[in-house]
């Protein structure tokens, strides 16, 4: 038995190598918790920080929520169509951009109840709402925000919506992320830096985890609407991808509803489509349920609304994407250029 | 708790130290330590299948029990009746009910019956169709009187519900297998670190080889109009070899597990790759099943005693049987029953087997390779779920449409290496039987494997087999 354990222990030295460069690189700060203070405690204090692609965007904003006290005039909630909603277009206000990517409706849920748990005080939400938004079904497992989200989801009478919390599946994650030497590699991979700022997703300069400052490289993105997209639209649409869930749009008018309760302006920001996207006539038949649920809503609730599923409208074309669903950085300031203002004044 | 899962890490060091440390004193004390443990890995899942498999182990505990008390035949045989009523009335419940209902009722539509049965929301209890098979084999067996009834419930029990091969088998028979639960385990180093071996093994098999698969063709069997027809047909060798190392995977860290405690499970899967025909794959092939529907389905059907007609009626049923078995869709029946022509079609191809030659000859790999595209091509049937997906699938593969596209190279090397180094290792019991080999080789292979497998860790997917 002894002979046995020295050599399981022998080749468990692999192991325990791979652990120790795990532990101490943590590309998406899934390990360290005093790495992921140490980084909270720096955006609170007004630096920019850049992480490697693909890093844990729920836990870093998470984190920083709980660190956060400022007041913020303006809130943004979405998914990575909304991440290009930055400062710049409120002037003068102060602003947070909570959008996540693959964000869907209980993600926002979650954001906001983790706003309302830090006590941060603010006048106006900007909501992204689309058939995308509108959907239980998630592509990528909101591991740190099931608690949350669960809390609001009670206050607006949706229990039975409520999740178990994956405590065990964010263990697994945490375990995984220890064990995979993909996950240590992501560490030393060069230009694959997403940049968050105290108050935006994207900045020009920014304030390296390491310390030093520099020019952000961008990596470049897929243009125009690949062939490969192309190809798995038809699939996307028979998967339900464009079709908002009745369920989830009642929840999404509760939260409207207690958002203005609360004394909030909600703006509702609708994001427009890929050019192409927008012509399929399957997607713009899908798209009329949510086009009816729209009109009741900003009826009901008297909401104002900025942007819109037709490109056209916006004047915008191809080029006015990065890929087939987000928008270039300046694009934003068309679809949103004329509300900005109003919006801006009446936060303030 | 899944072979390839965190949870089964920390588990497996536990029962260790459980069995051979704290509790190894005598055998009962062992099987004790097994009992409990294999009750808690499978009510990990959903502790109510815990009563399905206590039924059906009790049931066939005082069934095996009276047909030893029991003279007279006709009484003998409803006794095996109960077994046979208890168990396949579970397995009918839980993993046929719908299939038949919904097939009956899509009949009587045909038919201009209109009728109004509901199908019912039931989760398929993971395991049942593994253990049912080895207790019907325990009862069968004592009925014939192959093997005496077991009397100690702790032996029976054990057996039963031993851990390792609970949930998708090897299928254990009664007399390889307790017997080995009647006498105290001591710790063997040798068969402990093949165990460990083996492990290793699986866990590459299931992590590097079939997962990566999984992950490049998962898509093409969800859109396959979306794909051109040459990467569509990589898809079906590519899912067969993904089937194989799923499958074949979970049986080596079954047996690797048994043997750290001290327990010698069936081989499960030898090379079926290498089979130059059917016969011969089919031999190699989830052995523990083949050889169930062998003894209990295909010889007193007739087998191949009773001429020409009845032996190819009897392969056709066996392999439907065995279709179904794999799950309840008409899919799946006509996937047996295309094994079972392409067997009596290509029955004995050729003779002869190459576990001796190193490099095999031109003909040799003609025949692997057509054995191969044999077992392969109907797999369309097994992974696409549907008719209808089948159909599509197979309709996009004939408009010949969309130009070349491969899967990717790194999963075609890895792919690559691992049949080679079967190749080399044919003639041991698994792969990584390298005891003999230097240790710097050894701790090398080692190494690169818990690299491959660190490189490619993605926890939590399960494995094919246990939808069956």
């Amino acid at each position: 038995m002894k002979i046995f354990t020295i050599k399981i222990l022998k080749v468990s030295i692999v192991l325990v190598a791979i652990v120790a460069f795990n532990y101490l690189v943590d590309p998406f700060l899934l390990l360290n918790p005093y790495k992921q203070g140490r980084l909270t405690n720096l955006l609170v204090n007004g630096k920019d920080i850049a992480f490697k692609a693909g890093y844990n965007q729920c836990l870093v904003k998470s984190n920083y929520l709980e660190a956060q006290k400022t007041p913020m005039d303006i809130i943004v909630l979405g998914s990575s169509r909304s991440n290009q909603i930055g400062q710049e277009l409120f002037k003068g206000a102060t602003f947070y951009n909570a959008s996540l990517y693959g964000g869907r409706l209980k993600d926002m849920l979650g954001i906001w109840q983790l706003i309302e748990e830090a006590d941060i005080r603010t006048e106006t939400v900007i909501l992204e709402v689309n058939p995308h938004i509108l959907k239980f079904r998630h592509t990528r497992n909101r591991k740190w925000l099931t608690k949350a989200s669960n809390s609001l989801l009670m206050q607006l009478n949706f229990e039975d919506l409520t999740e178990k919390d994956p405590f065990m599946e964010r263990s697994k994650l945490k375990l995984q992320g220890l064990f995979s030497i993909q996950y240590g590699l992501r560490s030393i991979k060069k230009n694959q830096y997403e940049v968050w700022t105290k108050n935006d997703t994207i900045s020009d300069r920014v304030l390296f985890s390491d310390g030093s400052e520099r020019a952000l490289q961008i990596p470049d993105i897929e243009k125009a609407f690949s062939t490969r997209y192309r190809h798995r639209l038809p699939g996307l649409i028979k998967n339900g991808e464009y079709q908002m869930q009745l369920e989830a749009a009642e929840v999404f008018t509760s939260f409207v509803e207690y958002l203005q309760s609360k004394g909030k302006k909600v703006v509702l920001f609708i994001p427009p489509l890929y050019p192409d996207i927008y012509k399929n006539d399957e997607i713009r038949r899908i798209h009329q349920s949510f086009q009816d649920y729209l009109e009741q809503l900003r009826n009901t609730f008297r909401l104002e609304v900025i942007g819109g599923l037709d490109p056209s409208a916006f004047h915008l074309n191809t080029n006015d994407f990065s890929d087939h669903i987000h928008f270039q950085r300046n694009t934003m300031r068309k679809v949103l250029n004329e509300k900005v203002e109003s919006t801006m004044d009446e936060s303030k | 708790m899944l072979f390839a899962s965190f949870e089964f890490a920390l588990f497996i060091p536990i029962v260790f130290i459980l069995y051979w440390k704290v509790f190894g004193k005598n055998k009962h004390q062992q099987n004790v330590v097994l009992l409990i443990t294999s009750y808690f890995f499978y009510g990990w899942w959903d502790w109510r299948f815990l009563i399905l498999i206590f039924i059906s182990t009790l049931t066939d505990y005082i069934v095996g029990i009276r047909l030893d008390q029991t003279r007279p035949d006709a009484i003998r045989k409803k006794w095996l009746w109960l077994s046979l009523i208890v168990n396949l009335g579970l397995l009918g419940f839980f993993k046929y009910y719908n299939f038949f209902i919904e097939s009956t009722l899509a009949l009587l539509d045909q038919l201009g019956v209109h009728s109004n049965v509901n199908t019912l929301n039931i989760i398929l209890p993971i395991g049942i169709s593994f253990y049912t098979f080895q207790t019907l084999a325990y009862t069968i067996d004592v009925y014939r009187g192959k093997i005496p009834a077991e009397r100690k419930a702790l032996v029976y029990f054990t057996y039963v519900s031993f851990f390792p091969q609970l949930l998708a088998g090897p299928i254990e028979r009664a007399s390889r297998l307790m017997p080995q639960f009647k006498k105290k385990r001591t710790f063997d180093l040798k068969m402990a670190s093949d165990g460990m071996r083996q492990i290793l093994w699986g866990l590459f098999c299931k992590i590097v080889i079939a997962d990566t698969i999984g992950h490049q063709i998962d898509g093409l069997f969800a859109r396959p109009e979306s794909y051109s027809s040459i990467l569509l047909i990589q898809g079906i060798l590519f899912f067969a070899i993904q089937v194989y190392a799923d499958f074949s995977g979970y049986s080596h860290i079954a047996i690797g597990v048994a043997k750290l405690f001290g327990i010698e499970l069936m081989d499960n899967f030898l090379y079926p790759f290498f089979s130059k025909n059917l016969s011969e794959f089919w031999q190699r092939w989830h052995i523990s099943l083949s050889t169930w529907f062998r003894d209990y389905v295909y010889v007193p059907l007739g087998g191949n005693r009773s001429g020409q007609f009845r032996y190819k009626l009897a392969i056709m049923v066996t392999f439907i049987i065995s279709g179904l078995w794999h799950g309840a869709s008409w899919n799946m029946v006509i996937w047996g029953g295309l094994n079972g022509l392409l067997f009596l079609v290509f029955f004995k191809f050729s003779s002869g087997s190459n576990e001796g030659t190193s490099v095999p000859k031109l003909k040799e790999l003609f025949q692997m390779a057509l054995t191969f595209l044999a077992f392969a091509l109907p797999l369309v049937f097994f992974r696409s779920g549907s008719l209808d997906l089948t159909i599509t699938y197979c309709n996009q593969i004939f408009s010949f449409s969309g130009g070349l596209g491969f899967i990717n190279a790194p999963v075609t090397i890895i792919v690559g290496l691992m049949l080679s180094f079967e190749w080399i290792q044919k003639g041991k019991k698994h792969a990584l039987d390298i005891s003999e080999f230097p240790p710097l080789v050894r701790y090398s292979v080692y190494v690169s494997l818990i690299l491959l497998i660190s490189w490619n860790l993605q926890i939590d997917n399960p494995f094919i087999y246990f939808q069956f």
